[in-house]
């Protein structure tokens, strides 16, 4: 099935693919055929294939040459979102500009005070008329800069238990109650933001789900963000969409793929990367890089095999969890053997772009600059997308029946519950 | 020292980190007459200083003022130069026909001309260690900005003509560095611990804080676990003065200062990865220290070649 997915496919593109189109237009005639989402019924976009042929699409687009469909958070986890929660005329409003990338979107959910513990959040949605009025400060918004629209995720009640008074709503983020400022991490970058809401206004015909039905709704968002997709897709190398970031209206194939200091995450280095530059400085005959290289390209194995089992068909209990948990440690166990092959030079040199020049021309080592990210880099995933206690805790709670941490959430009103 | 000079001498070293750092700390620190201690009692004047220093995260040159005290050399004038990034503690300089050839690094002190005019670097002759006095107008310094640009450590390299030199224990300097960046190490996991502990208290998830969630709880118990190992042999190695023991104990701090610094990051989360928390300073810090003198890696691996080359436990104190 997947040969045959990237046979059309590539036959398709080959047909239709034009980079003197503007993006925008590429990228509309890439959402009609049903490629941009292809695992999406064709009543909505897609060509009602499973998600499994997501690589197989890739590897065609990439053969062709063709810009992929829209990088981002729209197309990626708004849109599946809508699809399973939306009313059909809330499909048919939003779908359309989160497939075609004219709209760019935003997770709107952890709050300070809400982040492993994302049910407690504060951030007040009232009724008022037709429309709802948001108050409350989200943060850890990444790409909420170049974002339009946002996935909101609200407190519509307070006398009922925390859980069931959430409600999810899709909000325009660029109107005077919506205040978007950078976070700079210690990485330097700023990949992530802080939102302010101030009498924010949200009309009530864009409640996904139904009112008080925000938790089930987020964790769908949520299932997508920790899936297999996460380690393996193409998104980080994808344009991003929306009217901000500057691409709709440039030649398909003269897009900038972001600026330098806020592109997406660093990828991390390849055990086959690893092992070449091991080499060239003369570190592959030590025992202890040797065994490094070997546990992080079976780490890399085990994250393509259960691609292919999921493909398959397999239907594994805690997928997104399990995936999320080998995700983090790929990106740890790539950090720790980058470390073992450049040595003290992986702390001295690199941190600045001149620096990094100079010692790439010194070492030899392209991209030394990328590799020594990772030094820094590499402590966010277990933190970020629910950190990884969180996954053991679901894991526990929902795959091994294990019983819940006492506690008293589930029954108390969220008005009564202690707060930060 | 007393107990109660001990006392005195830590409150005024404690004030003077945690108010000063780099150029002001070193000014703070002859005015408490640091300089003195380290002369009269090597141990409190390491000990306590280091340690303070890690917990601050200040600078200061004092790291030089301990290799110069064990070279016996009593002159301010002068800076040395410490071995080599990556290398278990090369001797940063080697003599040949007449010439010396420099590689290794300094602190930023070597940069404060024209008060310090001369470096002086070790090297072996064959038999003994040699220091020699370098003019630092011969030597090319270059700042390691690298993942810890408020260290401040510069690389020297350079050629010179070799002047007479004079015998120096380089090793006891090795060792003394050691258990002064070990305590740094213990210092600055220690502040790391306090502010994932802090965290832990005033942070409430679940309505709870989450300093009652075992995944937490054990995370810091881990940490202080660490800490207190590589405490324990640093104590052992002042007890038993063996270049060794030294050496453990500074893989031992070094590796237990990324234990710690995994642990308490995970513990302080999405603030703790923020450039305005200052979690990130320890962190880069310590990445840092450990490199100086012999990483953990390095040093567990040359303890573990003498281990099998010679057959014999090293003696750690008899209990």
């Amino acid at each position: 099935m997947d040969a045959d997915a990237f046979d059309e496919c590539r036959d398709w593109l080959r047909a239709n693919w034009d980079p003197t189109l503007s993006l925008r237009d590429w990228w509309a005639r890439l959402a009609q055929s049903g490629w941009a989402v292809p695992h999406f019924p064709t009543a909505w976009f897609g060509r009602g294939l499973t998600p499994g042929v997501a690589p197989a699409v890739s590897r065609a687009i990439a053969e062709v040459g063709a810009v992929p469909p829209p990088g981002g958070l729209g197309r990626y986890l708004a849109a599946p979102t809508v699809l399973e929660h939306g009313t059909d005329e809330q499909r048919a409003r939003f779908l359309p500009g989160m497939v075609n990338g004219t709209d760019a979107y935003c997770q709107l959910f952890s709050e300070p005070n809400a982040g492993s513990d994302l049910a407690g959040l504060q951030c007040r949605a009232e009724r008022d008329g037709d429309d709802f009025v948001v108050n409350g400060q989200k943060v850890w918004s990444s790409s909420a800069h170049i974002a339009n629209m946002a996935m909101l995720l609200a407190r519509t009640d307070v006398d009922v238990p925390k859980h069931a008074g959430l409600s999810y709503f899709v909000i325009d983020v660029r109107q005077p109650g919506v205040e978007i400022r950078p976070i700079r991490e210690m990485t330097g970058r700023a990949l992530f933001n802080e939102v302010f809401l101030t009498d924010a206004r949200v009309p009530a015909a864009n409640l996904i789900g139904g009112e008080g039905n925000g938790w089930a709704v987020a964790n769908t968002t949520l299932r997508h963000e920790r899936s297999t997709s996460n380690a393996t897709s193409v998104v980080a190398a994808a344009l991003d969409p929306g009217p901000i970031a500057g691409n709709l209206d440039r030649p398909a194939d003269e897009g900038d793929v972001a600026r330098e200091e806020d592109r997406s995450f660093p990828p991390p280095a390849t055990a086959a990367e690893l092992a070449d530059l091991a080499r060239a400085l003369g570190r592959s005959s030590d025992p202890v890089v040797r065994q490094d290289l070997v546990r992080l390209h079976i780490e890399e194995r085990l994250l393509q095999l259960t691609g292919l089992r999921v493909r398959a068909g397999a239907e594994l209990p805690g997928l997104p969890q399990l995936a999320k948990m080998w995700t983090s440690n790929l990106v740890r166990l790539s950090r720790h053997v980058t470390f073992e092959v450049l040595g003290a030079a992986g702390m001295a040199f690199g941190y600045t772009p001149d620096d990094a020049a100079a010692a790439s021309s010194m070492t030899g080592v392209a991209d030394l600059g990328l590799l020594v990210e990772t030094a820094l880099f590499a402590s966010a995933p277990p933190i970020y997308g629910g950190s990884d206690q969180i996954q053991r805790n679901i894991l526990g709670e929902r795959v091994l029946g294990l019983a819940r941490e006492p506690g008293d959430d589930r029954r108390v009103p969220f008005r009564d519950l202690p707060k930060n | 020292m007393d107990r109660d000079d001990l006392d005195l001498f830590e409150a005024s070293l404690r004030q003077a980190t945690e108010r000063h750092t780099g150029a002001d700390l070193d000014a703070s620190l002859a005015e408490v007459g640091w300089h003195d201690a380290l002369a009269t009692d090597v141990r409190a004047g390491i000990a306590t200083l280091f340690t303070l220093q890690g917990r601050a995260n200040a600078t200061s040159t004092a790291l030089d003022h301990v290799v110069l005290d064990a070279l016996g050399i009593s002159t301010e004038h002068l800076r040395p130069v410490w071995p080599p990034l990556g290398t278990i503690a090369r001797r940063p300089a080697t003599v040949y026909g007449g010439r010396v050839r420099v590689d290794g690094l300094a602190s930023r002190g070597v940069t404060e001309t024209p008060r310090v005019a001369m470096c002086v670097v070790v090297a072996s002759d064959g038999a003994k260690d040699v220091a020699t006095a370098v003019p630092v107008a011969d030597l090319a310094l270059r700042p390691v900005g690298g993942i810890d640009p408020s260290l401040g450590i510069v690389e020297v390299t350079g050629d010179a003509v070799a002047t007479d030199g004079w015998p120096v224990d380089w090793g006891d300097a090795v060792r003394r560095c050691r258990l002064a960046l070990g305590h740094e190490l213990v210092g600055a996991s220690r502040a790391m611990l306090d502010l994932a502990r802090e965290h832990a208290l005033a942070r409430v998830q679940f309505d709870v804080p989450i300093a009652s969630f075992q995944a937490v709880r054990h995370r810091l118990a881990e940490t202080l676990v660490a800490i207190e190992s590589a405490e324990a042999v640093l104590d052992a190695a002042w007890q038993d003065g063996s270049a060794d023991t030294a050496a453990m104990a500074k893989a031992l701090a070094g590796r237990g200062a990324r234990t710690a610094a995994r642990h308490c990051q995970q513990v302080l989360a999405g603030i703790g990865f923020t450039l305005e928390h200052p979690f990130h300073r320890y962190f880069r810090r310590v990445l840092v220290l450990d490199e100086l003198f012999g990483s953990a890696r390095l040093l567990t691996t040359a303890l573990g070649d003498d281990l099998l080359r010679t057959r014999r436990m090293p003696p750690v104190l008899p209990l």
